[in-house]
């Protein structure tokens, strides 16, 4: 065995982490989970269930869960709670409407015993649309303000074009430790 | 709702149960435009070795051991869109550490503007608070009476804004310095816990008034908000009954028309197992 | 050897292994050193297939041929004329002429059959075109479609309003199918109608079992999804057969579609442990992987009709 390959078997391994994307449908998780694969996003379809997928970035072997958000799907959203590192909240931006139940759904998780102190990545999504609230007006609308008990940050994007997903996931990574 | 365990109030936010919170109670707010350095600061307590921590757009909060006390620091973003969210935690903190870059001049500029605006607020009168002209590193000299001039301390101090022994000026670089942190950001540290303890019970009610306000003014927002959604459903609902009434009576109204067609059913059980063979011209008929 | 099976056999393992297909090549090689002809024109000559196996048979040697690579993109890719050179340069390749007499009948055979697969070739452009459509609520052509759904499957139940909690008693996410069509556009909601129009009784069989206490899924959701199925299916060149032999036509497409619905509704329910919509994104990976092998065996295609209770 050349000393190269001893010096490979030597080095540390990738630090995993388990992330969990969650939000209300048509948020934009599915698309913002093949961005951050570099995978094409033209062809999605809605997710039933939940897809799983292992990205590896930077030193990071990040596992993200990137559950359903169809209301019928939410009662299953604490099976997957157990050992997240960071949770990851995506928001559509411009669906004004549903602000008020993507809120209650947030808060409700912040809640969950399971969750507890685990930091908080909100991805305010969709912003290439004209209707896109900004992301500060989100993180009001969302009383992010009121969180004492955990690290969270608010990250303006747009998985259509891929602007602001990579910085998010630095900050996330980041905070990891 | 969540139930405070130190005071029984609901939700008091600086209550949360978490091992983070056994402090000695002393909060710090770190503020500041972004870019100045708060995040790198908090690292620096954390004395570990990031010194290019991603631009903070939300919050971040440690409770960090210094000098054989613990003390919580809370790190919020300071991009103008962000910058809206300082006064919620106001109430709570001990004291303002507030981030200038020196070598920054439109920063210095902006920074002496929001210093006069945020000392204003009720939540923030009579608490010490300590400006680092931080990344000193940066430029040649620091020039203390200059800065302190830009800042415009003097005129904050003549107004009664804040008092001089209640604001403090001092360099410092929250960059590692022969991998070490700054002895700068100690002493400054030093000077502020010292003026909070020269106050402590004072500081103290204050925060727990201030906080139990705050409190209730968050529960009386969100009581509202939930009425709001109440409501909103209530009135869904209606509008739905009121058109499937509407409709209802569009049909009794009108003579017997053709209910609306279904497309007939083509097939029973269709197969696709037929095979659409093309005209054979070449070959001889299938065997 | 038993001409029926003879594609099957080689599709199993022959091209499905980059080793023994290296090793059938050579003794193509051989073969046609020694006969002086060419698989293709051996495949052309013979006169006990039909011409479905033989178009079959060709798109398989076209695809897998290393010599004839640029031939098969004018194929795929390109205009008439670039089809006419492309059948002149395979004729002088593959041994179609005999002392520069051409082979007529094998010829033609060979020109027949090119002209079936590229309407297969086609299709594929097509089909993504409608994909690519998005659902636009303001086009009043897209909205009369999607009432026709609901009307297909609900009857006489009148919907309250366009955006009402309704919609997801037929299995779309929200109050608002028009954001859950996605990546397959009109393509998807089409394919829900056929399926609904056609076999109607099925179809609204299909919507009840789906409602079902513990192992209930989203219909129109799973529709969607199927509908991105087929266009893989297509894409990996599992559909050949299936369209050569039935039609290379949108509404071999959408027969195909009604196929595989019923197809996924009797594998959810069969499944050997109970499933919760939470395990749909794995069935639905053995499903793809259970169509793909009855696609490979070119098992019937049949659409089941029974109303199995489950």
């Amino acid at each position: 065995m050349g000393l190269l390959s001893l010096l490979r078997k030597l080095k540390r391994s990738d630090k995993e982490v388990r992330i969990l994307f969650l939000g209300l449908d048509n948020a934009g998780k599915t698309s913002i989970l093949k961005r951050l694969a570099d995978e094409d996003i033209s062809e999605i379809r809605p997710t039933q269930g939940f897809n799983i997928k292992t990205v590896q970035k930077d030193g990071f072997k990040m596992n993200v869960w990137d559950i359903g958000g169809q209301k019928a799907i939410r009662p299953y959203w604490r099976n997957y709670f157990e050992s997240t590192d960071i949770l990851v909240y995506v928001i559509d931006s411009s669906d004004r409407i549903r602000i008020e139940e993507t809120g209650i759904e947030f808060n409700t998780l912040l809640e969950e015993n399971k969750l507890a102190g685990v930091p908080v990545l909100v991805f305010a999504n969709k912003q290439d649309l004209p209707t896109a609230l900004p992301a500060s007006e989100i993180a009001f609308g969302l009383n992010l303000h009121a969180i004492r008990d955990r690290q969270w940050q608010i990250q303006a994007c747009s998985a259509k074009n891929g602007d602001g997903i990579q910085e998010g996931m630095e900050w996330a990574l980041k905070t990891n430790k | 709702m969540v139930y405070c365990k130190c005071c029984g109030c609901i939700t008091c936010f600086r209550c949360f149960e978490s091992d983070k919170k056994k402090s000695d109670g002393i909060v710090f707010l770190t503020i500041g435009i972004n870019n100045t350095g708060k995040t790198t600061f908090l690292h620096r307590m954390m004395n570990d070795k990031v010194e290019e921590p991603t631009p903070t757009w939300g919050f971040t909060t440690e409770t960090v051991k210094f000098k054989k006390r613990n003390i919580t620091l809370y790190d919020v973003g300071g991009s103008p869109s962000i910058r809206g969210i300082w006064v919620n935690y106001y109430a709570e903190t001990y004291g303002i550490i507030f981030f200038i870059d020196v070598s920054d001049e439109e920063c210095i500029t902006q920074s002496k503007e929001i210093l006069e605006t945020i000392l204003k607020d009720e939540k923030l009168k009579d608490k010490p608070i300590l400006i680092f002209a931080n990344k000193v590193d940066k430029i040649e000299k620091f020039e203390y009476m200059e800065t302190y001039n830009k800042l415009n301390i003097e005129s904050l101090i003549s107004q009664g804004i804040t008092s001089v022994n209640k604001i403090l000026l001092y360099p410092c670089s929250s960059l590692l310095i022969n991998k070490e942190r700054d002895p700068r950001i100690d002493s400054g540290l030093e000077w502020l816990i010292t003026r909070v303890n020269d106050d402590r019970s004072y500081i103290e009610n204050k925060v727990k008034n201030d906080t139990k306000k705050q409190n209730r003014e968050f529960i009386l927002e969100q009581e509202e908000k939930q009425k709001r959604v109440e409501e909103y459903k209530k009135l869904r609902a209606q509008q739905e009954v009121d058109q499937k009434q509407q409709e209802q009576l569009v049909s009794n109204t009108t003579n017997n028309e053709e209910i609306p067609l279904i497309s007939k059913d083509k097939s029973k059980s269709r197969s696709v197992r037929s095979v659409k063979v093309y005209p054979e011209e070449i070959l001889p008929s299938p065997e | 050897m038993n001409n029926i099976t003879e594609d099957i056999i080689l599709d199993k393992y022959v091209y499905s292994s980059s080793f023994i297909l290296k090793v059938y090549k050579i003794i193509k090689y051989v073969l046609g050193k020694l006969s002086n002809s060419s698989e293709l024109l051996r495949i052309c000559q013979n006169e006990k297939l039909r011409e479905t196996k033989i178009t079959y048979r060709i798109d398989q040697i076209l695809f897998y041929s290393d010599k004839l690579k640029t031939e098969r993109m004018k194929l795929l890719n390109g205009t008439k004329e670039q089809l006419e050179e492309a059948y002149e340069q395979i004729l002088r390749k593959k041994k179609f002429y005999d002392n520069n007499t051409e082979k007529t009948a094998e010829a033609k055979v060979l020109m027949k059959c090119i002209l079936r697969l590229k309407e297969t070739y086609e299709l594929q452009d097509i089909l993504t075109k409608k994909a690519n459509i998005a659902y636009d609520s303001n086009n009043q052509e897209h909205e009369d479609k999607l009432m026709e759904l609901w009307t297909l499957l609900k009857g006489d139940e009148k919907l309250n309003s366009r955006k009402s909690e309704q919609w997801q008693t037929i299995g779309f996410q929200g109050v608002d199918p028009a954001t859950d069509f996605r990546g397959m556009g009109i393509l998807g909601l089409e394919q829900l109608i056929y399926f609904a129009q056609n076999f109607n009784d099925t179809a609204k069989h299909i919507l009840s079992c789906s409602h079902h206490k513990y192992s209930w899924y989203s219909f129109a959701i799973t529709g969607i999804n199927l509908t991105a199925l087929e266009l893989d299916l297509l894409r990996e060149r599992h559909l050949q057969y299936y369209l050569i032999s039935h039609e290379a036509s949108i509404e071999s497409f959408n027969e195909f579609y009604c196929y595989l619905f019923t197809e996924f509704n009797n594998f959810w329910f069969k499944r050997p442990e109970p499933v919760t919509v939470m395990h749909f994104n794995e069935v639905f990976k053995s499903f793809k992987e259970k169509i793909i092998s009855n696609l490979t065996n070119q098992s019937p295609i049949i659409v089941d009709t029974e109303k199995k209770k489950y």
